[in-house]
């Protein structure tokens, strides 16, 4: 049965019996795509060096901008310790000011 | 032409001056110990306080929850990158606070004048002077970089209390 479908189908094909194209035809069929493909990449929408620069130097802008205003110092140094025991936090402001502190729950001002 | 020549010379004696000033590592003379009271209710802000201590103070306001800061007192030091200072400051209550100033410079041991010798490292201590009988209590031990010019804050307070003591201290160059 597979045999016999086999054949039909090639019996059927409508370009199994035609002559391979020539190199010509190949290379001007090659060229046509590629024009073709080259065509449809600067009439779509995709960003181009400049829109990805801008895009790119806003994000920074912005994140730039939250940092200063809303981001906690970086905390350089931490010392673990006990809940009863004091907490020292080592951390420079956006400003560069040093901030060394102690959080001790005994403390009694 | 002349007087061009002698302008140009002067301009350039200036600027070599200006930048070999510039170059010439920074010494101290001293330390500036500035305790505050930091409180979460009220509005006073210190007054007569030095410019790197107002910059200090401007720069950590973001990130305390106090608004307003009371000068308890101010304790100038002598001092230089490598030496031991004491001094006593008052705070609340006349409550007397004894302070040891351990400064060292970047690279111990470093020839004077030159940058390895500048003030680069401190060890802070603030004790609460007991009642009598009684000892000092540690409120501040703290070791830090510094350098010469800069104001470090160091303070103490409870996890969300409504109070903190703050030191102010300023590596005074010369």
């Amino acid at each position: 049965v597979n045999d016999s479908i086999k054949t039909a189908l090639k019996a059927d094909d409508p370009v199994a019996h035609d002559a391979e194209l020539s190199a010509s035809e190949i290379e001007a069929v090659r060229r046509r795509i590629v024009s073709a493909a080259s065509g449809t990449r600067s009439a779509g929408w995709l960003p181009g060096p400049i829109t990805v620069g801008a895009t790119l130097a806003v994000t920074l802008a912005i994140v730039v901008f939250i940092g200063t205003r809303r981001e906690p110092p970086a905390v350089r140094d931490q010392v673990v310790a006990p809940a009863s025991e004091p907490r020292q936090v080592q951390f420079e402001t956006p400003g560069g000011t040093r901030v060394i502190w102690v959080l001790n729950p005994n403390l009694d001002l | 032409m002349r007087s061009t020549h002698v302008t140009a010379a002067a301009l350039l004696i200036v600027i070599t001056a200006g930048i070999a000033d510039a170059q010439q590592p920074k010494q101290v003379q001293g330390f500036s110990v500035l305790l505050l009271l930091g409180e979460t209710q009220g509005t006073t802000q210190p007054e007569n306080i030095s410019a790197p201590a107002r910059k200090a103070l401007a720069d950590i306001r973001d990130f305390l929850p106090y608004k307003s800061f009371r000068v308890l007192d101010t304790v100038w030091v002598a001092g230089s990158e490598v030496g031991n200072n004491s001094g006593t400051a008052r705070g609340l209550d006349d409550q007397a606070y004894h302070f040891i100033l351990q400064t060292n410079s970047k690279v111990p041991g470093a020839k004077s004048g030159t940058p390895e010798a500048t003030l680069g490292t401190a060890r802070f201590v603030l004790q609460a002077e007991g009642l009598s009988g009684f000892p000092p209590t540690n409120v501040l031990d703290n070791r830090f970089n510094i350098n010469a010019g800069e104001t470090v804050v160091v303070g103490t307070s409870r996890i969300q209390g409504e109070r903190a003591l703050i030191v102010l201290l300023t590596a005074v160059a010369k």
